[in-house]
């Protein structure tokens, strides 16, 4: 769910493949500080190579928009690199060999720059003043929806996977805000004005609704002065209000069917789960590695491997969502393959997890992938202060050191008991995307035999 | 970004320095040891996190193929991990999935590169796991049917996606008839056609240890690697390589592909064949790839196209240079009713970049991030081995890392606008994936790419219907 100013982070089905004791240690070494007007620093320092990676997050992302005006979260982080100085910060940032980002879900909005660590000053004299002191022009501002309008294109309307996707989710959340697009709907981002632009940011581009990230080669008695005399300076509001939405349990089976040219079909099903706020979070991790992590995992081993329903399976489920999300199944097919066929296949693996208990080398195994997979993220400075700043949004950045101990406490009664609860029929909603049927064979059903499907 | 400031100029010669000391002090010490089977190997140490890296490069590419069985080198390459002479596709996946360890491959027009990252506590077994894999694959009959289909399922699936089309029209297009013209992947015919024995001698011909480089980095030391590593390599017989006769794209006409699909955005390709890896162009060519568009929000495409004009949310420019020859592409997805107008934008930067020199200013920001990035990009194992494994392909030679700066450093805004001349106006070509009713006039016509007059009706390919699709295969 989130979209990116460079790449895509594209929708969900990067595997976060998990890990071991000595990995989840590094973690340990986090701390966090508090600059006079509040804003709270969290530091985790690493000094194996000259580099820092220093970050903004805002609690503010799509869950803020209203009707009409889906997108604005996005549009303002593209917003945030027009301002002044902007050209000159990007230009110094590249010659210094250093990256910049920023990303937009519906949770937060963060800003990144990763950068040699003598240079940490080019980011936090740029982000301290774009964190309140943004200019927009109005020839920037119709120039950049320009912009946002070919990314949208390009991400999801000539992109049949990603257009599934945006359905299902329209499908399966009717209150909660996850129910629009972080790219917002087309209509909406036509819509957009300059002034939603100033009027979003001001409210919620503020010290008190922030928090900074900063992970790499530095020391905190060199960094804290520095950003106190930057950031500690910029007068902290009040934090807005953000109302939990909560969809009331669904009613039944939902169904969402996408007919488009493709030369594959795709199948998702998504069950309404809680987040890392529940244990039943942590068993969900497990049921994730269980039912798609490597060549061994069932979704693999079962619907392409041995029955050769499916050419490709993941799983996807987000534990830091800051409000209860989805937990995915995601298969492509041949479309002359039966989508009836590919969802009872599913149907029938989420089933079996809700009544015959995991094995004990499968629960280890499960568990190892993800220790070992939470390791190995931790190689790179980026993505160790993206998950802080996850955490920290979700619940708390701390929260991050309880994932190896949860994850193996996790018990193959834990599995039946949440596979049982979440993954039945009523709670789940079905995206299928196929092609249209064939010319001259449009009496054979191409689509899906509502019915059949169990 | 043509304008900066004059006084940033001497800051940036002060960071130069810098910038140099820092990437000497974050780069790990390499250690070389060649085997009596002739083996290279290479040990770096990063002791941060508690895994080890092993990455092998084997010169069995795409390139080495006959075009008759397009796909084979990519296939062995994904297959080897199918069954081996004391385990089966399951007894394999179970060790790696119970370790939590991660294992891949991946098949270029030159190279096989096969990946494993592992916990230090399975060191040993993932070694065992891995040096089995690379030596004693059999390709049992059954897997390998498997995962063709799953190869062809992909194949089928990028049909959906049209940088992918792009892509694999653009290099059919540059590269002609020499075994760069290929797709790494085959296409569904050809992969369907391959057979076991196909593999077999595909694999005996190539993945020997006189033709392989190993890079093991991580948390690990030379100790360990000659004590642990070492043994379970060195019964791996050498055996002699196949001399490949490789034919160097003939230079024509500018090629022009159209591709029809009913879709929101034209995806666009225009680029042309340039110098191989090893050739002495390639450094001030890369320097001017980082000022057209490799450069982010900050280079000349993204500021003009995107930043100016709005046109793009996506332009780059790619330059990859291959063993024998090289391509250069510029990328970028417009909609369909701007796809003239980004096009001629497009064109005026190559222009520019062949009649005028680059400013000072451009140059060495450029330069700086070419080398001030090394840190950054290398920082992790994985990505360090494959710089590694790959400045050892091309014998870019042993001290390549400290001889790195010096050769960018070394480019001149006169040394680019050569190359921009010497490559940028012939051997080109400009593929459109699109809606072509959409797209006005497909007018790609100008000094940068000559061959094609005003609206030149040139060969237009038409894209099979993009209905339901035959089914695959089988």
């Amino acid at each position: 769910m989130k979209a990116t100013r460079g790449f895509v982070l594209s929708m969900m089905f990067f595997l976060f493949l998990p890990v071991v004791a000595s990995g989840a240690m590094m973690f340990e070494n986090g701390s966090e500080a508090r600059l006079s007007n509040g804003l709270k620093v969290i530091m985790l320092q690493n000094h194996k190579a000259p580099i820092v990676c220093f970050q903004v997050w805002y609690r503010a992302g799509a869950a803020n928009e209203t009707t009409g005006k889906t997108g604005l979260a996005h549009m303002v982080e593209h917003m945030m690199f027009k301002g002044v100085g902007a050209e000159k910060f990007l230009e110094t940032v590249h010659e210094l060999g250093g990256k910049e980002n920023g990303a937009t879900s519906h949770d937060y909005t963060y800003f990144y720059e990763t950068l040699p660590s003598n240079r940490v000053g080019v980011a936090i004299q740029f982000e301290a003043d774009r964190m309140r002191h943004l200019k927009i022009g109005e020839s920037d501002f119709r120039t950049e929806k320009m912009v946002i309008r070919e990314e949208r294109r390009m991400r999801i309307d000539d992109n049949p996977g990603a257009f599934l996707m945006e359905q299902l989710n329209a499908a399966a959340f009717q209150s909660e805000p996850y129910h629009w697009p972080v790219m917002g709907w087309t209509d909406d981002m036509r819509r957009l004005t300059i002034g939603d632009v100033k009027a979003f940011y001001s409210r919620y581009y503020d010290p008190a609704n922030a928090f900074i990230v900063v992970t790499g080669d530095f020391s905190k008695e060199e960094l804290l002065p520095r950003l106190e005399e930057t950031f500690g300076k910029i007068p902290g509001g009040e934090a807005p209000q953000r109302i939990l939405i909560e969809d009331p349990p669904q009613q039944g089976e939902r169904k969402v069917i996408v007919i488009r040219p493709v030369r594959v079909g795709r199948l998702v099903v998504a069950w309404h789960v809680p987040n890392l706020k529940s244990t039943d979070g942590y068993t969900l991790e497990v049921i994730k590695a269980i039912l798609s992590c490597g060549k061994s995992s069932r979704l693999y081993d079962d619907l392409v491997r041995r029955n050769a329903v499916a050419l490709e399976t993941s799983a996807h489920y987000d534990l830091t969502s800051r409000d209860p999300g989805l937990f995915y199944i995601s298969v492509s097919f041949l479309p002359e393959k039966d989508p009836a066929e590919v969802e009872k296949a599913i149907s029938d693996e989420m089933d079996s997890l809700g009544k015959t208990p995991v094995g004990n080398w499968e629960l280890q195994k499960a568990k190892n992938q993800l220790e070992a997979s939470f390791v190995f993220d931790q190689e790179s400075i980026l993505s160790l202060a993206s998950k802080l700043g996850e955490y920290e949004t979700a619940f708390d950045w701390a929260s991050i050191g309880a994932y190896i101990p949860s994850v193996r406490s996790v018990t193959a009664p834990d599995i039946e008991r949440v596979a049982a609860k979440y993954f039945t029929e009523q709670n789940r909603t079905v995206g299928i995307l196929i092609p249209p049927p064939e010319p001259g064979k449009a009496d054979e059903p191409a689509a899906p035999n509502p019915g059949a499907s169990n | 970004m043509n304008m900066k400031k004059t006084g940033m100029v001497f800051a940036l010669a002060v960071m130069a320095s810098l910038l140099t000391a820092s990437f000497c002090r974050a780069m790990p010490k390499i250690t070389r040891l060649q085997l009596p089977n002739h083996l290279k190997l290479l040990v770096f140490e990063d002791h941060s996190i508690p895994a080890v890296t092993l990455k092998m490069l084997v010169a069995a590419g795409s390139s080495l193929e006959t075009s008759s069985l397009e796909g084979l080198a990519n296939l062995t390459a994904n297959s080897l991990s199918l069954g081996t002479r004391s385990l089966s596709f399951d007894q394999i996946n179970n060790k790696l999935d119970f370790m939590g360890a991660t294992y891949g491959v991946e098949c270029t027009k030159d190279f096989v590169t096969i990946d494993m990252q592992v916990l230090k506590k399975d060191l040993a077994a993932g070694v065992s796991l891995f040096t089995e894999i690379v030596e004693h694959p059999v390709f049992p009959e059954d897997d390998l049917s498997l995962q063709k289909d799953e190869i062809i399922g992909e194949l089928q699936e990028d049909e959906d996606n049209p940088l992918k089309i792009a892509d694999r029209a653009f290099n059919k297009a540059l590269f002609r008839d020499s075994p760069y013209a290929g797709s790494v992947q085959g296409d569904q015919k050809s992969v369907q056609a391959i057979t076991r024995v196909n593999l077999l001698k595909f694999y005996e011909s190539y993945y020997r240890p006189n033709n392989a480089v190993l890079v093991i980095g991580g948390d690990i030391t030379p100790g360990e690697v000659k004590a642990k590593i070492i043994p379970k390599l060195i019964g791996w017989n050498p055996g002699r390589i196949p001399k490949s006769a490789f034919k160097t794209p003939v230079a024509k006409d500018t090629a022009k592909v159209l591709i029809d699909k009913p879709i929101s955005q034209a995806t666009i390709i225009i680029g042309c064949s340039v110098m191989a890896r090893s050739g002495a162009d390639y450094y001030p060519f890369l320097v001017l790839n980082q000022i057209l568009g490799a450069g982010d929000l900050s280079s000349r495409l993204m500021t003009d196209i995107r930043t100016k004009s709005g046109l793009a949310y996506r332009v780059q420019s790619r330059l990859a240079a291959y063993k024998h020859a090289g391509s250069f592409q510029v990328v970028l997805q417009t909609r369909n009713g701007s796809a003239e107008q980004a096009m001629a934008q497009v064109q005026q930067e190559l222009e520019s970049l062949m009649h005028k020199p680059v400013s000072e200013e451009e140059l060495k920001a450029a330069k700086q991030f070419l080398t001030g990035n090394f840190p950054l990009r290398y920082s992790m194992p994985g990505n360090f081995a494959k710089f590694l494994a790959e400045a050892e392909f091309y014998g870019l030679g042993p001290d390549y890392m400290q001889k790195y700066p010096a050769l960018i450093d070394a480019v001149t805004a006169g040394d680019i606008q050569r190359v921009a001349m010497k490559y940028l106006a012939t051997r080109c070509a400009v593929v459109i994936v699109g809606n072509i009713g959409k797209i006005k006039r497909a007018d790609f016509s100008g000094p940068a790419l000559p061959a094609l007059e005003k609206p030149a009706p040139g060969p237009v390919e038409k894209a099979p219907a993009a209905g339901p699709p035959k089914p695959a295969g089988k």
